[in-house]
């Protein structure tokens, strides 16, 4: 994996997972289906029925359900996000990565999902795997049979294409790095890289756009963010299950490195954001329409740009 | 007082050379802005679509003539490279939806088509200056509409070729920018030369 890749694999998490993470709902008892079709002796797949009116769904394209722990809860147990930004917030423990690398890293969620059979009594959560993007549970056996289940998921649908915009509902916010120059420092080796990045705002009131703006807008000032070195890939594996969690029921055994380019001497330090500016998007030929008569799919309606610089020192 | 005016004079001789080179770079500026714009065109693969870059060059070309390029300051000039926020899209709206891009699937629709399927326009039409009967507007390609095209109209609609394209700005005005920052210092630098030579000159002159 190219440097490009991992600061935009980088940025997508840091938007998504640190930015964006009072964006996050709660559903609870949530029926479970068996579909037949992807079951198999040993392979039992169960879907989240979600009420199809319910927009937008916990698993469009860009949202799916959580996969970190909170760091902290209150009383009610609800997470609870430190003021301090600076602050780690997700759980960060010793063990190793899905490749048996020592690290330090984060494991698969234990208290964000949880499930229940028939009883409404909870299902250990070591004995299922969680397809995190379709909404799904994969159990070994059939002799437990979930029937209900309370997840967190994310509110935000966040891509990094711009073609795939429309391929899930209201709000969307799309990733887009516009271009990279480089330069040498003034003594020395290594250099310097700025990149340009747009995030494109697409809500589905005035309300919610501004809501987002602001909270990307001070997600990124005066701010900056690692840049993981994903020596595993990006947290989910193809199937949309934690990477390496097929193999191993012990989530110790298979963290979310979180090792940087600056702790491998790749960067000094992270990714600095500079320059950050936001501005609505009016476009002029939209025509304004009553309330009731705005269609959800009509991302051009409530939209908003947020543009900013990306800057990194390589040490080589 | 005698070196304050020399200060001045110094002063105003290093803007006097910035704007001279300032000016004889706007051509070439212009240039690379409408060679942007033209590779706009080239993504316009439908020849009756009404949404062709092409034809809205003239409108494009007198607001880029109207843009305000060169700013004098108090001690030195401004050279300023359109963006989307500083640019003149009043004349031509159309230019201004396709800088910022257009997620989601249109069609271009003509008012009789829109009356054939008892429909309202989702934007305002295209070109403004057209007469009533030909103006052409965008409609989102719903499933509905492409049931009926066949059915009730007879025929396809022309998609709107921006359909579902990301902002187009940095195509249109990202290389002038590039242009200006690549070769900022070297105009500043050449002023600098330039009016050190010429004040150099006029005092051994006294």
């Amino acid at each position: 994996m190219k440097r490009l890749r991992k600061e935009d694999l980088s940025l997508y998490r840091y938007i998504k997972d640190t930015v964006l993470r009072d964006f996050i709902e709660k559903d609870e008892m949530i029926p479970l289906e068996l579909i037949s079709e992807l079951s198999c002796q040993g392979s039992y797949v169960y879907q989240a029925v979600v009420d199809a009116d319910i927009i937008p769904s916990p698993v469009e394209r860009g949202r799916g359900w959580t996969f970190f722990d909170c760091a902290n809860y209150d009383d009610n147990g609800d997470c609870m996000y430190s003021v301090n930004t600076c602050v780690p917030e997700f759980v960060t423990v010793t063990g190793t990565d899905g490749q048996g690398t020592p690290c330090i890293g984060t494991p698969e969620q234990s208290n964000r999902i949880t499930l229940y059979d028939e009883n409404l009594t909870t299902i250990s959560g070591l004995e299922y795997l969680i397809d995190y993007v379709d909404g799904r549970i994969i159990v070994e056996t059939n002799t437990i049979v979930p029937k209900y289940i309370d997840y967190y998921w994310n509110y935000v649908s966040v891509v990094d294409e711009w073609v795939v915009v429309s391929a899930a509902n209201t709000p969307v916010v799309v990733i887009d790095t516009a271009g990279t120059d480089k330069e040498g420092y003034q003594l020395g080796g290594g250099n310097k890289t700025t990149r340009v990045v747009d995030i494109h705002v697409f809500a589905s009131s005035t309300a919610e756009r501004n809501d987002l703006v602001e909270t990307i807008h001070n997600g990124l000032y005066n701010k900056s963010a690692p840049v993981y070195d994903f020596p595993t890939g990006d947290v989910l594996d193809y199937d949309g299950t934690f990477y390496a969690r097929k193999d191993t029921y012990n989530k110790l055994t298979s963290l979310f490195n979180r090792t940087s380019l600056n702790d491998l001497n790749v960067l000094h330090g992270g990714m600095e954001f500079l320059n950050v500016s936001s501005r609505h998007i009016r476009l002029p030929l939209i025509l304004s329409r009553e309330r009731n008569e705005l269609l959800l799919s009509d991302l051009n309606a409530y939209r908003s740009k947020i543009s900013f610089e990306i800057q990194t020192y390589t040490r080589k | 007082m005698k070196l304050k005016r020399t200060i001045q004079y110094v002063d105003n001789e290093y803007r006097v050379n910035l704007l001279k080179i300032f000016k004889s770079n706007i051509p070439i500026v212009k240039e690379i802005l409408l060679d942007g714009y033209d590779e706009l065109s080239l993504l316009v693969t439908d020849e009756n679509s009404k949404a062709n870059p092409a034809q809205f060059r003239d409108v494009f070309e007198q607001s880029l003539n109207g843009f305000e390029f060169i700013k004098p300051r108090k001690s030195g000039a401004t050279f300023s490279v359109p963006n989307i926020a500083t640019f003149d899209f009043s004349k031509q709206t159309l230019l201004q939806q396709i800088m910022e891009g257009t997620p989601g699937n249109y069609v271009e629709m003509s008012a009789a088509d829109l009356n054939t399927l008892s429909m309202v326009p989702d934007t305002l039409p295209l070109n403004p200056l057209d007469s009533e009967d030909s103006q052409v507007f965008l409609k989102i390609y719903t499933d509905l509409i492409e049931q009926q095209e066949i059915s009730l109209l007879h025929k396809r609609l022309v998609r709107f070729p921006f359909s579902e394209s990301p902002p187009m700005e940095g195509q249109v005005f990202g290389e002038a920018r590039s242009y200006v920052k690549r070769n900022m210092s070297k105009w500043v630098k050449r002023a600098v030369v330039t009016s050190s030579r010429d004040v150099s000159q006029k005092y051994r002159r006294i």
